[in-house]
């Protein structure tokens, strides 16, 4: 019983502190107190549950696609990188963490136009996770002119702390012969296969 | 006393039988490439050419300086300055265009190659790298000043606010299928562009600027630019065409960036786009002039800046192009213009060399009064470099630092 003796006096101090009306009686007063008192309690709750509760894998994924995302994200797109995965982690010490893939080789434009973004990024952004989304884009950018090896996924950690891990593979990696036979033959179908849609909406396009 | 009269005497005497020695005399007749190895790159059969068309030439009595037909503006007005003060004969310039220029310039060493190259852009990595292939590493880099690339109608002709993502629409050869599907084509264009099922692209389709975006005016999409020798025509390349591209979902699934360039650069034909020959600007104003009201034509600021009585400037992604939104950095299709000056060519204390005057045209470009504010560029449309960027050109040229890419 010792024990919930700061309880009481916790609701007492709160329902003093409630800024109820002066002219109300004294049961509204004290109704005013509880739902204040209940309020702070649900609200505590909330924030706690919040904490060890990491965004949801939609909510995540709202904040990296579409055309309203963070400009970071949009960064790592014109990076060369798609998203590939979304792993999220519930407990007490939460983690979010995406995997980027590689996807397109960089132009001279490309890479012209994310360096002005990353200047012009460094001037509205100055804090501790700008820099490190920066460096992220900065390393992405001069591994795509290593040459001999690419970024081929590019793990983001949000939570429990900011990281980034990057997977270098090269780039021009020897194929079996097994492997390179199927590639070609994959190839040529697909060369067929373009050559055919093309003759045939030209001629379904043509007046009977 | 005796002792230094006779150290003296032996000098002169080694330094006059040196002079005239059967060695002097070999080693200027040496093959080109006993001449250059020194510099520690293989020479190529076109360079050794070039160096036998030296040999039979006397070198240049005057500066030779190729290159951008939109800076030829600024390069008359500082080959004019140079020559009335230095004394020397004014520079030959030659507007072949950016791309053109710099490609001669990096075919060799010697009189029959140019100097300077005047240069609405940066020399490009491969470019630089055609340059050391043939035996050209030391070049120096002048930053001069910042100049934009603009759309213009005539004057009278309705204005409307474009972005680089009209510009690719209405002017590449073709176009992502699912975005026609999804604008305000007439129902046959519409109808075709859904049977051409699995296919990512297809034929520009859009006439009209309203068809592309229903903001836009009802007037026919007719655009006159430079041709691909100007950096100009490179600037609009990278800028507008890829920069209007880039986000098309058709593009990014491109994984090859050579196959998504050729994708987003590939310009229509007349009547949409049409090309000027070098020297360009002229011509393009003749153009929007002359042509159906609504004709627009793609200039650089100071072109703009000299014709502004005749001309409209056209909002970019609603911002227009000032010297102020210039220098700060605001209006985004802005570019920086160098003159990249070749080394080789300069001739030493004993007068060895190309041409005499390359040393002088670069202390006298980088001078305040030429590249500062109100300088002699300035005047003619050109905006200034921030401080800090003309006193880093000066130091530059004042110890010849060589480029590196």
């Amino acid at each position: 019983m010792r024990r919930f003796a700061p309880l009481p006096a916790l609701v007492v101090a709160l329902g003093l502190l409630n800024p109820a009306p002066a002219k109300a009686g004294m049961y509204d007063q004290i109704v005013d107190s509880m739902t204040y008192i209940w309020s702070v309690i649900a609200g505590a709750a909330d924030t706690a549950s919040t904490a060890v509760t990491p965004p949801t894998p939609m909510s995540t994924l709202k904040h990296m696609r579409g055309e309203d995302k963070g400009e970071f994200w949009q960064m790592l797109e014109d990076a060369g990188y798609d998203l590939k995965s979304i792993d999220t982690e519930v407990g007490l010490i939460p983690g979010v963490e995406a995997v980027y893939i590689y996807k397109r080789e960089l132009s001279d434009a490309d890479r012209e136009a994310l360096e002005e973004k990353l200047e012009k990024h460094s001037h509205g952004h100055s804090g501790l996770i700008a820099r490190l989304e920066r460096a992220i884009i900065y390393a992405l950018l001069d591994a795509s002119e290593l040459g001999d090896y690419r970024v081929e996924h590019l793990k983001v950690t949000f939570l429990p702390l900011p990281a980034a891990s990057f997977t270098l593979i090269p780039t021009s990696e020897v194929m079996e012969m097994e492997h390179d036979k199927i590639f070609r033959a994959v190839k040529e179908q697909h060369r067929e296969l373009r050559q055919f849609r093309r003759d045939f909406n030209q001629a379904r396009s043509q007046p009977q | 006393m005796w002792g230094l009269k006779k150290y003296l005497g032996i000098a002169l005497a080694t330094a006059l039988m040196a002079g005239a020695s059967p060695a002097s005399a070999q080693a200027q007749q040496k093959p080109a490439e006993e001449q250059y190895t020194a510099q520690g790159l293989p020479l190529s059969p076109m360079l050794r050419d070039a160096l036998a068309i030296q040999d039979a030439k006397a070198a240049r009595d005057r500066v030779r300086i190729v290159g951008s037909s939109s800076m030829a503006v600024f390069t008359e007005a500082v080959a004019k300055d140079v020559a009335a003060r230095t004394g020397m004969l004014a520079p030959t310039i030659e507007t072949s265009g950016t791309r053109e220029g710099i490609r001669t310039f990096c075919a060799g060493i010697g009189a029959a190659f140019p100097d300077i190259i005047a240069a609405s852009r940066r020399m490009t990595k491969s470019e630089y790298t055609a340059c050391l292939d043939n035996g050209i590493a030391d070049i120096i880099e002048v930053p001069v000043g910042l100049d934009a690339v603009l759309l213009v109608t005539e004057k009278g002709d309705p204005v409307f606010g474009l972005s680089p993502r009209h510009i690719y629409l209405a002017l590449a050869a073709e176009v992502p299928r699912d975005v026609v599907l999804a604008s305000n084509v007439p129902p046959d264009v519409a109808r075709s562009a859904r049977l051409l099922t699995g296919e990512d692209f297809m034929e520009n389709p859009f006439k009209r600027w309203s068809e592309i975006d229903g903001k836009l005016p009802d007037l026919n999409i007719r655009v006159w630019g430079p041709s691909v020798a100007s950096g100009t025509r490179d600037f609009v390349d990278r800028v507008l065409m890829e920069g209007g591209c880039r986000h098309f979902k058709a593009i990014r699934s491109i994984p090859a960036a050579a196959e998504r360039v050729v994708q987003c650069t590939t310009m229509r034909e007349a009547p949409y786009f049409n090309t000027a020959q070098e020297p360009f600007t002229e011509k393009v104003i003749a153009a929007v002039m002359e042509d159906d009201p609504g004709t627009l034509g793609i200039v650089t600021f100071d072109t703009y800046d000299r014709f502004q009585t005749v001309l409209d400037q056209l909002p970019m992604m609603d911002l227009i192009a000032t010297e102020d939104s210039i220098a700060r950095g605001e209006f985004p299709f802005r570019r920086h213009v160098y003159y990249y000056v070749k080394r080789a060519h300069m001739r030493n204390a004993q007068g060895e060399g190309v041409v005499r005057g390359l040393r002088e045209f670069m202390a006298n470009l980088t001078r305040e009064e030429v590249i500062g504010p109100g300088g002699l560029l300035d005047k003619r449309g050109l905006v200034p470099l921030p401080d800090a960027e003309r006193a880093a050109a000066r130091q530059n040229v004042g110890i010849l630092k060589r480029l590196e890419r």
